[in-house]
């Protein structure tokens, strides 16, 4: 069971999208990310380092083909903010379903 | 702060997260040059049955086999067509690998059927011409067997 956690880091939309790639995958490339989001190299890098200094993803530079990537995995903290808040997202959806449901069994 | 949230705020948050699963999901599938190989593979398979001796089909089978093996341990998951990630594997059905050796020995079968009919019928090449057949559908059906675990995938994302 998660426990429902507003986490006011990730919950910009752009933060939220990276972390929501990221939550599907063991990792993703910087270049996958920065194309599906339609960001700028220096937007998705500002958005990586501040989840990264806050311990919600884990940078890694592997050398392939000669080239050295850029890749971005959750770390398991990351992982259970984004699960927390998920859960908050749907704990106000379903409070509010609820608040509406008994609304209209009054009327 | 989750009080200041509203239900339509949730909502098209949540909805937004549901689309980038779903843009990871669109990913599954495996590598198109694993279904090329496989099928011209099949074909020169069924081409040294039909020429070379016996022994030469047998050990050309057990290559096949071995070289098959050795690529499909990382591509038979569908989580690595890509080199830009790597698919959580919770994301995709843990079936996939049987789906596929499935779908591959049904392939087989239909080669051994379609080779039979062929002989029967006085052909000069039966394995040969089952082959290009069986080559043809691995071609067609394994990408559509990839995007029905897609599908399967997708209506797994909450609505």
């Amino acid at each position: 069971m998660v426990e429902a956690r507003f986490d006011e880091l990730i919950h910009p939309s752009t933060r939220l999208s990276i972390v929501a790639l990221l939550a599907s995958a063991d990792w993703i490339d910087f270049a996958f990310v920065r194309d599906r989001l339609g960001l700028s190299d220096s937007a998705l890098s500002k958005q990586l380092t501040t989840l990264e200094e806050a311990g919600y993803i884990v940078i890694e530079r592997p050398v392939s083909n000669r080239r050295r990537r850029v890749r971005a995995r959750l770390s398991d903290t990351g992982r259970a903010a984004f699960e927390g808040h998920v859960a908050a997202l749907r704990a106000v959806i379903a409070s509010a379903e609820s608040v509406g449901a008994s609304d209209r069994a009054r009327t | 702060m989750s009080d200041d949230i509203t239900y339509e705020e949730a909502r098209s948050t949540l909805g937004s997260i549901e689309q980038r699963r779903r843009q990871v999901i669109a990913e599954i599938d495996m590598p198109r040059w694993y279904w090329w190989g496989l099928a011209v593979g099949w074909i020169v398979l069924g081409a040294i049955s039909d020429i070379g001796s016996a022994w030469l089909a047998a050990a050309a089978t057990l290559v096949f086999g071995a070289v098959h093996s050795a690529v499909a341990q990382r591509v038979l998951s569908g989580r690595h067509r890509s080199p830009q990630l790597s698919i959580h594997a919770d994301v995709v059905s843990r079936h996939v690998p049987a789906l596929v050796i499935g779908f591959l020995l049904s392939m087989a079968a239909a080669t051994i059927v379609l080779a039979l009919l062929a002989e029967a019928d006085g052909a000069r090449h039966p394995v040969t011409m089952a082959s290009v057949v069986v080559a043809v559908a691995v071609l067609l059906g394994g990408p559509g067997l990839m995007a029905a675990v897609r599908r399967r995938a997708e209506r797994s994302v909450p609505a």
